[in-house]
């Protein structure tokens, strides 16, 4: 019940939340199907995805810029890849682990290239923070985990960037 | 520069990079299924109604489990309903208040309606919750339920309410007829072998509450 409390009031919210569903299902779609190679998880995945975006479609200024498009694949990701771990668990022989990695351009940025080679559930927990600028609590409730797990991942993301970092010899 | 800055900094550009690697959206191309466009449109009509506005008004039947502490509560009226004390209920002048006592099962199991009426769509779940979406006249069906654990209570707004003794399965439970086509009608009713409380909330037939009543079963088995 609570969900309905939280879900999209305003025209412009609304109208912002279908722009956002018109433009980006079907990347949404590929990045889910390119994880779990079965199209109607994938299916699932986006489904999942625009729950969670639909409850937090305020924090979204723009319907379409790189920032939510980010957002956006960041969220399936996550979708994708929960779906997949639940098929592994299912699953009679182990499913490769190498299906779920994602490609990065490298940017020139050290700092950046350290980010993008975090574990997928480190670097999604920065994006959502550092670049989508949702809150703690927020990124709990549009992961699906609770806010002392994404407390603890948002730490040891940033030790774990720390120590990539330290591998360039840059200290923070 | 500190680490936050440098995330706030880099954290686009591993965006960028991210989205580099991937094709542009106008470049992806899938024809998606019936049953997701179907789920998909009865999520955009739901951002499409002041739903903000509907559920509050539904409050009438909102089944909220609350943890309160007792010396909030002033009850005009109370009255045992069960000899072992489980549950009782307090009557005040614009609603009913059902306080639970005992210690349910660690763990409860997850209880879903066998039947809903035709054209009602699942939209949202938790364990203890489900949302209805009939996407014909867009009316919002609930189903929910809560253990009888000390200090668990749940409400009922009684105003625009008749309520009326029902049996669920040969169990006692109260069915809340709205006089107030705006505002849902509702069905609670207690089984204290499983420690809980059901409720369905909807814009339904009283016959209609008791058949899907009837028709909730456990789905899986406790750990």
């Amino acid at each position: 019940m609570l969900i309905y409390l939280q879900m999209i009031e305003d025209e412009a919210d609304r109208t912002k939340f279908e722009q956002v569903y018109l433009h980006y299902r079907n990347l949404m779609f590929h990045v889910a199907n390119d994880i779990l190679n079965d199209w109607q998880e994938a299916e699932d995945a986006v489904h999942q995805a625009f729950i969670a975006i639909a409850k937090h479609i305020d924090g979204v200024s723009e319907a379409i810029c790189p920032r939510t498009q980010g957002f956006v694949v960041t969220i399936v990701t996550n979708k994708a890849i929960d779906i997949y771990r639940a098929k592994k668990r299912r699953a009679v022989r182990p499913l490769e682990e190498d299906t779920v990695k994602l490609c990065f351009r490298t940017t020139g940025s050290p700092v950046a290239d350290a980010i993008a080679r975090l574990p997928e559930r480190y670097r999604e927990v920065i994006l959502l923070k550092y670049d989508a600028g949702y809150t703690n609590q927020e990124v709990a409730d549009l992961l699906g985990k609770t806010y002392e797990s994404i407390h603890s991942l948002d730490r040891r993301a940033k030790q774990a960037l720390r120590e990539e970092l330290a591998k360039e010899g840059i200290e923070v | 520069m500190n680490l936050e800055e440098l995330l706030y900094e880099n954290a686009p550009l591993a965006r960028d990079a991210m989205l580099a690697a991937l094709p542009a959206p106008e470049e992806c191309r899938h024809e998606f299924s019936p049953a997701f466009q179907r789920k998909m449109r009865a999520l955009l009509r739901r951002q499409a109604h002041p739903l903000r506005h509907r559920v509050l008004r539904s409050a009438a039947a909102v089944f909220l489990a609350a943890i309160v502490g007792s010396a909030a509560w002033l009850a005009v009226d109370v009255r045992a309903r069960t000899a072992f004390f489980q549950w009782v209920e307090e009557f005040y002048e614009t609603h009913i208040v059902y306080r639970f006592q005992g210690v349910p099962a660690e763990e409860t199991g997850v209880y879903r309606p066998a039947w809903v009426p035709e054209g009602y769509e699942e939209i949202d779940a938790s364990d203890s919750t489900v949302i209805y979406l009939n996407e014909n006249d867009g009316k919002i069906l609930t189903f929910a339920y809560v253990p009888m654990q000390d200090g668990h209570t749940t409400g009922m707004i009684t105003e625009s309410m008749q309520r009326q003794s029902v049996e669920v399965d040969g169990v006692p439970g109260d069915f809340y007829l709205s006089t107030d086509s705006s505002v849902p009608s509702s069905l609670i009713w207690v089984n204290e072998e499983a420690g809980l409380a059901f409720n369905f909330s909807g814009f339904l037939t009283k016959d209609e509450f008791l058949h899907m009543a009837s028709s909730v079963m456990q789905i899986n088995i406790p750990k």
